[in-house]
């Protein structure tokens, strides 16, 4: 999976300007720990629907405030099928969401480090 | 609850912001600390409630999925607390109709919305939300003081003539011409002051007054309004009828008779009824409204579309002409929800062969999309709020002015009385 399929990093760039660059990491830090604990509780076997499709909801938005568009279109594709896909498609699609959360992870954390010379 | 305290050196208030997402919540209270806000930050439910009950704030932003609660939840304990005024930024990741309709809920919460905001956040609109300044918006509402009116009260007001009646223009949208005019009951008691419509309506409905209040105002809208009639050929008076007046079968010959009277062309009056009032008994509204049509006397059916049986009463009653009602007009524009009512609407007034006036028209924005779904009239504060009869000159300067087709300006109107 390549790094701009993951992220527009553009967008985490507005938001360092917004909010200044060491807020805006500890947000981005907080996000990483916030959406840690959510996936966690929404792979608990046995799968809750009604959970999956709270915390997919949750993690559609918040992925999309830093830019990681992968993981907010799956979440929002999750958060849609929740209640209606079969068991084992659900089992699938939250396994693929923690996929993308780690592939994400890595790379988020190559964001809030310090660029060379900055 | 966690404070992030404003990176400015005044305060421009207390924001409290509800989000039981720890990302949103932190930008929100970060963006907010920028501009000058002490954010106090709610995580649940729970906390902002108990916020909300003991503490003042100057704004709030409301997440609407609030764990196991939500956001409407949020709204009504809002305005039990009284906090009608607090201004609120609705936030949520939800589709746009859920947004709408909670906007509408706390509309009709008589709470102060501000803005509605998506998820993701867009921080642009976010910092303009925060941006409007609080002690303004405080301002914009304040409730009027409960009057103690009684029946007894207002018959004394009524012999007195303490009743009087206002005009409020109907334009052709088309033309921007004044093509004619709803009259509005008016009461300044001499020792209370000016007392609302919405007070002494329902007051004379349930004491028996409303025959006499409305001969009144019928009678004295037909004098008012007899000079533009006589002048303008197609000039109407629009005039509302109460639902207690539709059992009454001698309605379309007492009309007749104010029209009599007056000497005013029947064509020129324009009887209102409200679809409820129409179906309460439709047997006895069919007898009165077809005897007052056999009288060339118009009929509309007034507040279309907010009432259970508006597409009975437009299928079985012969009405002239359709009111679509103010509820669906004002921001129609920015509304798709509503433009989808009001299109409807029309058609349906098309399709029955009516004329189609719109209330509530207020802003250029929505008289252009009004006229662009092909409504005929329109009646609001954009055009003129309801007029007394000393202004019937200005009516009539304005009139000619207009006739270039061209849509005048409120405050034109006023200012062409001289």
């Amino acid at each position: 999976m390549n790094r701009q399929s993951i992220c527009d990093e553009a967008v985490f760039e507005l938001l360092k300007v917004e909010l200044g660059a060491m807020d805006a990491t500890e947000v981005l830090q907080a996000f990483l720990a916030d959406t840690g604990r959510k996936m966690t509780l929404l792979a608990c076997e046995p799968l809750d629907r009604t959970v999956v499709k709270r915390e997919a909801h949750s993690i559609k938005s918040s992925s999309a405030t830093f830019g990681f568009a992968r993981l907010s279109t799956h979440a929002l594709e999750l958060e849609t099928g929740a209640l209606s896909m079969s068991q084992l498609r659900l089992k699938n699609a939250v396994a693929e969401l923690e996929r993308i959360f780690r592939d994400t992870s890595v790379l988020a954390r190559s964001l809030a480090e310090p660029k060379d010379g900055g | 609850m966690r404070i992030i305290s404003r990176s400015t050196i005044e305060s421009i208030g207390r924001l409290l912001v509800i989000d039981d997402d720890l990302v949103q919540r932190t930008v929100i209270g970060k963006i907010s600390a920028r501009l000058g806000y002490d954010a106090v930050i709610a995580s649940s439910f729970e906390i902002a409630s108990g916020l909300l009950q003991r503490e003042p704030f100057d704004m709030m932003t409301l997440d609407l999925s609030l764990g196991e609660h939500d956001g409407v939840e949020l709204l009504r304990l809002v305005a039990d607390c009284g906090l009608h005024a607090l201004p609120i930024v609705i936030i949520s990741g939800c589709e746009g109709r859920v947004m709408n309709s909670t906007r509408r809920v706390a509309e009709g919460l008589n709470l102060s919305v501000i803005a509605c905001l998506g998820k993701p956040l867009n921080l642009d609109s976010l910092r303009e939300a925060l941006r409007t300044r609080p002690d303004c918006r405080l301002a914009a509402r304040k409730s009027a003081p409960a009057l103690d009116i009684t029946a007894q009260r207002m018959a004394a007001g009524l012999a007195r003539g303490e009743f009087s009646v206002e005009l409020q223009p109907q334009i052709e949208l088309a033309t921007g011409r004044v093509v004619g005019a709803e009259a509005l009951a008016r009461w300044h008691a001499a020792d209370i002051g000016v007392v609302s419509p919405a007070i002494f309506i329902p007051l004379a409905e349930q004491n028996g007054l409303m025959t006499e209040l409305t001969d009144r105002v019928l009678d004295e809208a037909l004098v008012q309004s007899r000079r533009l009639i006589e002048r303008h050929a197609g000039f109407t008076i629009a005039v509302n009828i109460s639902g207690s007046l539709m059992a009454d079968l001698t309605l379309p010959e007492r009309i007749e008779e104010s029209l009599r009277k007056t000497g005013v062309a029947p064509h020129a009056l324009i009887v209102e009824i409200t679809e409820t009032t129409a179906m309460a008994d439709v047997d006895r509204a069919m007898d009165i409204l077809v005897r007052l049509r056999l009288k060339n006397i118009g009929a509309a059916i007034d507040d279309f579309g907010t009432g259970y049986s508006s597409l009975t009463a437009l299928a079985r009653l012969p009405f002239s002409e359709l009111k679509i009602d103010q509820s669906f007009v004002k921001g129609c524009e920015a509304d798709d929800d509503m433009m989808k009512i009001v299109d409807a609407s029309i058609g349906l007034a098309r399709a029955f062969s009516m004329k189609v006036v719109a209330e509530g028209i207020d802003t250029p924005e929505t008289r252009a999309r009004l006229l662009f779904a092909g409504c005929d009239i329109g009646q609001g504060y954009l055009f003129a709020p309801s007029l007394p009869i000393d202004h019937e000159q200005n009516w009539l300067s304005y009139r000619d002015l207009s006739g270039v087709g061209r849509l005048a300006p409120a405050d034109q109107l006023t200012r062409s009385a001289g």
